[in-house]
């Protein structure tokens, strides 16, 4: 069995080599040896030709000792060399036998503690930023390494059989063997998996830059391109004056091409475009998912000679149609011209055309009379041309779909938008190449937690894109506030001020919201202990993050009669929870009873919809559906949707997130049972079930979208004690209006039970009450004022006795 | 060993870089498929000048496939010597070395 001390022995010349000089500056001592070499041998020439060889015998010494230095540097390069790159193809995926053994890295983390593993891993260079990037903290880590624990040493790590050694596997070997070590990652509040993203990140980020310095390797030398390939194609002159090649696409490359995703994808555009006729490819996917990187990945593999047999030597070329619409000005010779491209590619024969928004290409071509599918159709069954189209998801489902025959010329490949773990790995990549520019350093979890906000909380966009915008964002922002190292709370914090939800680890202020949420909602709310209770619970226990994350925030159905708190309640939700009342969205439902209910809410191919809008105007906020029974079945099921995946399509196609939304739907349905329940003096928590069921019975709405809200809350009739509470808080209201016209007003207390109870109506809750304030006190000050009888600054006293039993029964 | 296979990409890419597989296999097809078409009815003047059109095409592509496919056998060829050249001086390298250094020394001194 080979341990892992025997085979780093191997290494043991290379790196005490490498410890004498690195390779960085034996790099620099070569290129001056050969440049000293080349000056000596020139002045021993000239000097010999021109001086009378005066200084020819010391400089010719001196070229040659030189040399021999230079050769030297030579055969210690290439010593170097064979160990430093030694197993990278088999790290790679490049090797073709499976081989053992440890790495280069491996060897150069152990030499120097070879009794204690986890120690030399530790403080060797990879080792503590791979730490550094899980967030470790750096006194734990000192704390660990001092105290006393079980030491693994490099005689006791077993090699695996077919398999390198690398880093990783090193890694994952002391995170499994050391307990102290795994103890210490846990109290430092790294887990297990930040620790492995983080190796994987620091380590694979090595393995490709030693790819990338490894010039002679056959993947470095094939990135050439080739001379005579397309001889024996014809030629393209118009195809050249209005595409160009696809290498030169200014493309911000995102989509990972090592991935299997992207690597079943890239087969399957192979196999599309190697049939013998209807070779061409449809893309779909939102933009910003990589569909260009794909295209342009198999090219590669084309220029390689990797692609499949029957399209090797072929040529991908974008076609221009910014440039083909504005260099033609009718119909006639447009049409000409796409004719001309398409016969021309069908002469070359290698032509592979690329057009970027096919149904943007085919609009544009229909506004100057052109039907491009009947135009181009022929050529699209041709065996010689094919043409690769991408567009969104969203015109492909209102636009192309619509154009029958056409869209069945193409093979549709649909490439989904990343999951999480490729975006992070994307992120990867995009965090080294801004780290340097921001002056700041990214853990993993930073890393992680940008992937999740991105796709959680910013509403536009697709991932990768979105995620590596708020990438950019949030490095410029920590480089303003002079923070270095950005970890995942940095990254939550910067997503919370923009978009202005509270994200990722609770805030101590927002820590005491959460636990007091019930008396915060009773500040605004009368009564309803029951309901604000469950509500509170609901949206503590979405706010830990217990919930699932594709869902709105959270979603209740709000039962009870009219006028007992349930907008109100609504509200103050949102005034707790995004800030401000005017934060909740009001529909109502009862306008979607129609025939024309769905359109009116989805909108159609012409107009948005009222729902995409609001969303996506006020993509923060609490949407009120009022009246919810009002609304007819259809749309009764796009919110089953909606309340079960946090998304929904619109009319156009185009994906609308509701997952940063409290949704409330409020019913007057079972209000009658309710107050039943209340007159018979029943327990009303008791028998919600019974209420709910009922409901169910009665047909107001189905079952499944009842369980679908986080939960139904019934709003219990108001008391005549808490309609006496409601009054004070109306009139509140009304003292700081009439105060706020110069007066000052107090009501008297037998003024207000004679209101309260000329007010009450247990059926219609607190709205009778407003408008007998309205009608009796509001309307004599009204007259006092108008009659003159009270002046600025005076206060107005209102009794029981400044009424006549008349203005009392209004 | 290491040698061996540095060596075998260059070869490789020497083949990959003047596309000789390419080359050999169209060695005789028309340049740039620039061709006269054969006309709808029969004409021999049509007939006659599909025939020559295809002919001098045939040639000239026949011509430049030549040329680069000659340049890339000798540097094929090149590369198979210096490997072989290479791996002898390799081998010799500290011979040389030590004759080297031997020699500027001696100049030196002298």
């Amino acid at each position: 069995m080979n341990t892992l001390r025997d085979d780093i022995q191997q290494y043991k010349p290379a790196i005490a080599l490498n410890k004498l000089a690195s390779r960085k500056t034996l790099h620099r001592v070569r290129i001056f040896l050969f440049l000293v070499f080349v000056a000596t041998a020139a002045g021993y020439a000239v000097s010999y030709s021109f001086f009378d060889a005066q200084y020819s015998q010391p400089l010719l010494a001196v070229s040659l000792i030189s040399l021999a230095f230079w050769l030297e540097q030579i055969l210690a390069f290439s010593f170097s060399n064979s160990f430093y790159f030694r197993k990278l193809n088999s790290v790679l995926g490049l090797a073709e036998k499976n081989t053992s053994g440890t790495t280069y890295d491996v060897a150069e983390v152990i030499l120097p503690d070879q009794h204690d593993v986890a120690e030399a891993f530790c403080n060797s260079q990879l080792g503590s930023l791979v730490l550094l990037r899980s967030g470790a903290n750096q006194e734990a880590i000192s704390q660990y390494l001092r105290n006393a624990r079980q030491q693994i040493t490099a005689d006791m790590v077993a090699l695996p059989e077919n398999e390198v050694f690398s880093l990783i596997g090193l890694g994952k070997y002391i995170l499994k063997h050391d307990t102290a070590f795994a103890d210490m990652l846990a109290h430092s509040g790294v887990q297990k998996d930040t620790f492995l993203g983080a190796l994987r990140w620091v380590v694979g980020s090595v393995h490709q830059e030693k790819r990338a310095d490894r010039w002679w390797s056959r993947d470095n030398l094939s990135r050439t391109k080739a001379i005579g390939r397309e001889w024996s194609y014809g030629y393209t002159y118009l195809l050249r004056k209005f595409a160009r090649d696809i290498r030169t696409s200014a493309v911000f490359s995102t989509l990972s091409t090592n991935t299997p995703f992207a690597l079943e994808k890239m087969n399957d555009i192979e196999s599309a475009l190697a049939r013998a006729k209807e070779a061409n490819v449809l893309l779909i996917g939102e933009s910003g998912v990589g569909k260009i990187d794909l295209i342009m990945a198999v090219q590669r593999r084309m220029q390689i000679g990797k692609a499949l047999a029957a399209i090797a030597g072929q040529q991908m070329i974008v076609l221009d149609t910014n440039l083909l619409f504005a260099s033609h000005q009718d119909k006639q010779s447009l049409e000409l011209t796409i004719i001309g491209i398409f016969e021309e590619a069908v002469e070359a024969g290698n032509i592979i055309i690329v057009i970027e928004h096919l149904s943007v290409f085919m609009r544009e071509a229909e506004r100057m009379g052109i039907f491009l599918p009947e135009l181009i159709d022929q050529y699209l069954s041709a065996p010689n041309v094919h043409l690769i189209a991408t567009d969104t998801p969203g015109s492909y489902h209102t636009y192309l779909e619509t154009k029958g025959g056409f869209v069945r010329r193409f093979s549709e490949i649909l490439i989904d938008t990343p999951d999480l773990g490729a975006t992070t790995r994307v992120l990867q990549a995009v965090a080294l190449q801004h780290e340097a520019r921001y002056e700041v350093f990214f853990t993993y979890s930073a890393l992680r937690g940008l992937t999740v906000a991105a796709d959680r909380y910013l509403v536009e966009g697709v991932l990768p894109d979105k995620a590596i915008a708020l990438l950019i964002d949030v490095a410029g922002e920590a480089k303003r506030q002079s923070v270095t190292i950005i970890t995942e709370d940095f990254v939550y914090g910067v997503v919370s001020e923009k978009t202005g939800v509270p994200a990722g680890p609770i805030s101590e202020s927002e820590r005491d919201v959460l636990l007091h949420l019930e008396d915060k909602l009773h500040q605004q709310v009368v009564g309803q202990e029951v309901a604000l209770s469950s509500i509170a619970r609901t949206m503590r226990r979405a706010r830990a993050g217990i919930q699932a994350a594709d869902k709105p925030i959270g979603s209740f159905l709000f039962l009870g009669p009219t006028g007992v708190g349930k907008t109100e309640t609504a509200k103050a939700l949102a005034a707790v929870f995004f800030g401000g009342e005017e934060k909740m969205q009001r529909i109502d439902m009862s306008e979607f009873s129609g025939g024309d209910a769905v359109v009116k809410l989805i909108g159609d191919g012409e107009s948005a919809g009222v729902l995409p809008t609001m969303f996506r105007e006020h993509p923060y906020s609490v949407i009120l559906l009022d009246e919810f029974e009002k609304a007819t079945q259809s749309v009764h099921d796009i919110f089953l949707q909606i309340l079960d995946e946090g998304v929904f399509t619109d009319s156009r196609g185009g994906k609308v997130n509701a997952r940063n939304t409290i949704i409330i739907a409020t019913s007057n349905a079972g209000s009658q049972l309710i107050l039943d329940t209340v007159h018979q003096r029943k327990e009303l928590s008791t028998l919600s079930s019974e209420i709910i069921d009922s409901i169910i019975e009665a047909g107001t709405y189905r079952p499944e979208l009842i369980n679908r809200f986080d939960s139904t809350i019934i709003f219990e009739p108001l008391s005549v004690g808490q309609q006496t509470e409601v009054a004070n808080f109306m009139l509140t209201e009304l003292y700081e209006r009439v105060q706020q016209k110069g007066y000052q007003l107090s009501v008297k207390e037998d003024l207000l039970d004679a209101l309260v109870k000329k007010g009450y109506n247990p059926e219609f809750g607190a709205r009778p009450m407003q408008r007998v304030l309205q009608d009796v006190i509001e309307e004599k000050i009204a007259q006092k004022i108008i009659s003159g009888s009270v002046h600025q600054g005076d206060s107005i006293k209102l009794g029981l006795t400044d009424f006549t039993p008349e203005e009392l029964t209004v | 060993m290491e040698l061996f296979s540095i060596w075998k990409n260059c070869l490789w890419f020497v083949g990959h870089f003047f596309s000789l597989r390419q080359l050999a296999g169209s060695w005789f097809a028309p340049w740039k498929r620039t061709t006269e078409g054969r006309g709808e009815k029969w004409n021999l003047e049509d007939l006659a000048g599909y025939i020559i059109i295809n002919i001098i095409s045939r040639i000239v592509g026949t011509v430049i496939r030549t040329i680069i496919l000659f340049l890339g056998i000798v540097s094929l060829l090149a590369t198979v010597l210096i490997g072989v050249l290479v791996y002898i001086f390799w081998l010799l390298t500290p011979f040389v070395l030590i004759g080297l250094l031997g020699f500027g020394l001696m100049l030196l001194i002298a």
